[in-house]
């Protein structure tokens, strides 16, 4: 995804928000309000990240963001 | 050839320490007066092991990462696994098999025919029998050193604490997020390292909480529970049985390392690690935060106690919720299999279930739109629907969710819905149509 210089997580929570998703129903399984739903693990180059400041992480060029959701079966 | 003398007198050093310690230990007990006579120890040579134990871990113990050390300390471990399911049953064969000292197992459920593709202890002529008592034959079976220890009872607030009080650690391979906050909230409590595992479909993830109690723990990863219509079960989402299999086994490894103390306080990185089977198998494993500072039951904040667990004050499935789907009339918006068979008019039949299943079989005649798609189209994309319409789906749940929804986004009036579903319609109707 291509985002402008100095852009945080959250400006790139809300551009998935008005540009990949199409329904309610897929906005509800992402965000609760404007934050990451529970259950959703947010990872930044493959670590947590609330490590690196959540949605105030300042995106850097060529970051890879995963987003997974927790698993419970067994 | 020097090597091998040097290895051989390190390996002599390391027996003696260890008779040291023993010696020590036994002048420290004064109830212990005889040996044990063990039949198979030379009279110069103490061992700490039966000459059995020597053959049957040998393979383990050259390993340098386990040793003989490594297995003397899983002899002397005491591991509980809750739920002996696709994780457990995997971990448990692993842990049994190393020569765990003393495992127990918690599972209240029976055998059933649709367990058998993943949980492996089971088998054909043990459905039906106590998922423990099935395991626990399997098990003595594959080494019978090990003490076995069934708990055959649903894991609950007033139960756990007393279940899990004498075990090292805690394997949690269970299934749902109400008992895993449960078991965390229990283990944390009583200051137990948890293993834990999960998986559906075609993915697994694997972690270590609480560890040594310096390590996060479930409730630091997720301080707020999923909602309840975001959480997928294996009865509903499937799974493939190697894929739980895989992380059921490193469970087993995870296991292992903790007890043998191959992670240090020091050394130990908290992590969560995610499987995936498909396109390409991969294993990430991500970097994880540590103890939250306002963690409600690990923190030195933590308003979480052991009396609050026990007396129900923290009721775990109110907190987890579950999904409402009692959201029609149920008299008169629903109707039973057998009333629906006796219609005149049958109407248009729609089967809300996941496209897998409707290939995997569904009513003649009737029109499959999955209800995720449902909830997501337009009018235009229910051209082909008309009234009388009928809703059938697995077990009558999916089906209320429909109702619903096509009569409040799209103003259907005949609208409704099987109760019990194919589920029903197999046991009431006709018993050659499939349940799987
Ligand atoms: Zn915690």
């Amino acid at each position: 995804m291509v985002m402008a210089d100095g852009q945080v997580l959250k400006d790139l929570l809300l551009q998935i928000r008005d540009t990949l998703i199409k329904t309610p129903q897929d906005l509800e399984v992402f965000l609760e309000g404007e934050s990451i739903r529970p259950g959703i693990i947010v990872l930044i180059n493959d670590t947590d990240w609330e490590l690196e400041g959540e949605e105030m992480y300042e995106l850097q060029n060529r970051d890879l963001i995963t987003f997974t959701s927790t698993l419970h079966g067994g | 050839m020097r090597e091998k003398s040097i290895n051989d007198l390190a390996k002599e050093l390391e027996l003696l320490k260890l008779e040291n310690r023993r010696l020590s230990e036994l002048i420290a007990t004064p109830t212990v007066t005889s040996r044990e006579t063990s039949q198979e120890t030379t009279p110069d040579l103490d061992l700490p092991l039966s000459l059995d134990e020597y053959k049957r871990y040998g393979r383990q113990m050259i390993v340098p990462q386990l040793r003989l050390n490594g297995q003397l300390k899983l002899k002397s471990a005491k591991i509980l696994v809750v739920g002996a399911g696709g994780l457990g049953c995997p971990a448990l064969y692993y842990l049994c098999g190393a020569g765990v000292g003393t495992i127990g197992i918690v599972d209240h459920d029976t055998v059933d025919i649709s367990n058998l593709h993943r949980q492996i202890l089971h088998s054909n002529k043990t459905v039906g029998m106590l998922k423990c008592d099935s395991a626990q034959k399997k098990l003595n079976e594959l080494n019978p050193l090990v003490i076995i220890i069934t708990h055959p009872v649903a894991i609950a607030n007033d139960n756990v604490f007393e279940i899990m009080k004498d075990y090292d650690l805690v394997l949690d391979c269970t299934d749902t997020p109400a008992t895993r906050y449960l078991v965390n909230d229990a283990a944390v409590i009583l200051g137990k390292t948890i293993v834990s595992g999960s998986g559906v479909k075609t993915e697994g993830q694997l972690s270590i909480l609480n560890f040594s109690q310096t390590g996060p723990c479930y409730r630091c990863f997720y301080p707020s529970p999923p909602p309840p219509n975001s959480v997928t079960a294996c009865s509903d989402g499937g799974v493939i049985g190697p894929i739980i299999g895989l992380v059921g086994t490193m469970m087993a490894i995870e296991a292992i390392k903790v007890v043998t103390g191959s992670y240090t306080v020091e050394s130990f990185q908290p992590f969560l690690s995610l499987y995936s089977g498909y396109p390409q198998q991969s294993l990430r494993t991500f970097k994880m935060r540590g103890k939250s500072p306002k963690c409600a039951v690990c923190s030195t904040n933590a308003t979480l106690t052991r009396d609050m667990v026990e007396s129900g004050a923290i009721d775990y499935s109110a907190f987890c919720g579950k999904v409402d789907y009692n959201v029609v009339d149920q008299r008169t918006e629903r109707i039973t299999v057998s009333e629906y068979t006796s219609l005149e008019t049958k109407g248009c039949l729609l089967d809300v279930r996941p496209k897998e299943q409707f290939e995997i079989c569904s009513l003649p005649g009737s029109v499959s739109i999955p209800l995720a798609q449902l909830q997501r189209c337009h009018s235009e994309d229910l051209k082909g629907l008309y009234e009388p319409l009928y809703i059938v789906c697995r077990y009558g749940n999916d089906s209320q969710l429909a109702a619903r929804e096509l009569r409040n986004k799209f103003g259907f009036e005949k609208v409704k819905d099987l109760i019990g579903g194919l589920n029903a319609w197999s046991q009431e109707i006709d018993d050659t149509f499939p349940r799987y």
